[in-house]
């Protein structure tokens, strides 16, 4: 009897202790680290082969406020995982801009202005960290994708671009919401209703 | 072996022991702060009463503690779960949020409650009265949406 009851406190204390080290996060943490540090580093290498590209564009900045070649990449790229249903790329898309859009420098902004940069900064970065970790849900990376879009496109009118923009439209995003997009591409290439319906939607602007 | 079994047993029993000493947060506010989204927006008695009972313990500066929540490790638990949820969305400090802010945590809100995704199964297991029952779901719902 007292070797059972022994051996039933010793079951029980296992199991809670098992119960404690299946929830702890020590390890995952660990993961995210070191997955910053890839990131910071495939980062610099992906801006160093844009270099001479971004020194051409520089010379014929008019009102153009920052650099915006690195963000709308990544964005783009998102976009176009999405569109082929491709969440996991869409969340590596997102891993290099949230580095983006961190790495955005502005000059000559009114005091509002950088206010409202820094409101949009928060807000786009928090869009692409929830598409970032929901590579298995690809509904929820679309629902953020909406805000994030309208993140970017408060961008582009903030701090300017030279390049040629369409902004698209399509009413049955967003369960029927309608939801906008910025694309680099006359074409539309829908990535809110992806392989379904690649096509819907319409440009409702173009920026240049 | 029965040697070896109470050597264990006693291991365990320290360690228990042990993790009771572990420090703890406790998120606890006496009052309600003028930032709480209460006073955002126009909120009736019945609307916020959902959100304290099936949201405000993860998400607010203030946690409605049950007598295990002295124990190790379901302190532990607790703790993790309130500090990443408020690091999502904290109901004490939503004036401080900007206008965009806003927006998209009430977006994410009716998302995350639409799709039953909030509140979370395993805390529904210990807190059965934060269950949004349809009833429960439809008020705040029609709420979220009446701010657009």
């Amino acid at each position: 009897m007292k070797k059972y009851r022994l051996k039933l406190v010793v079951a029980f204390l296992g199991g809670s202790l098992l119960l404690a080290s299946c929830g702890n996060n020590s390890e995952s943490d660990k993961d995210v680290h070191q997955h910053d540090e890839g990131m910071a580093n495939d980062h610099e290498n992906h801006n160093h082969g844009r270099v001479n590209e971004d020194r051409e564009l520089s010379k014929n900045v008019g009102d153009v406020k920052g650099d915006l070649s690195f963000i709308l990449d990544d964005y783009f790229s998102l976009n176009e995982s999405l569109v082929k249903d491709d969440a996991s790329g869409a969340a590596k898309a997102s891993e290099g801009l949230i580095n983006s859009l961190k790495s955005l420098k502005t000059s000559g902004l009114s005091e509002s202005q950088q206010k409202e940069i820094d409101e949009i900064m928060e807000s786009a970065v928090e869009n692409a960290e929830h598409i970032f970790e929901n590579a298995e849900n690809i509904k929820h990376q679309r629902e953020h994708l909406v805000s994030l879009s309208v993140d970017i496109k408060d961008l582009i009118t903030i701090v300017g671009t030279t390049q040629k923009l369409y902004e698209d439209f399509c009413p049955m995003a967003d369960d029927n919401n309608g939801a906008i997009w910025i694309s680099n591409k006359e074409a539309i290439r829908n990535p809110y209703m992806g392989s379904k319906m690649p096509e819907c939607g319409k440009v409702q602007n173009t920026i240049n | 072996m029965k040697r070896i079994l109470k050597k264990i047993g006693v291991a365990l029993i320290v360690i228990l022991v042990g993790i009771q000493f572990i420090p703890t947060n406790t998120n606890k506010q006496d009052s309600i702060p003028k930032t709480d989204f209460r006073f955002v927006y126009n909120t009736s008695r019945k609307v916020i009463d959902v959100f304290e009972t099936s949201c405000y313990d993860c998400h607010s500066n203030n946690t409605n503690y049950p007598w295990y929540s002295n124990l190790q490790p379901m302190r532990y638990f607790m703790d993790q779960h309130t500090l990443k949820g408020k690091e999502e969305l904290n109901f004490s400090e939503f004036e401080t949020y900007s206008d965009r802010m806003k927006r998209n945590k009430i977006r994410s809100i009716k998302g995350q409650i639409e799709e039953d995704k909030m509140p979370l199964s395993s805390y529904l297991l210990m807190h059965p009265k934060a269950n949004l029952t349809k009833e429960r779901k439809d008020i705040v719902l029609t709420f979220l949406n009446s701010l657009n």
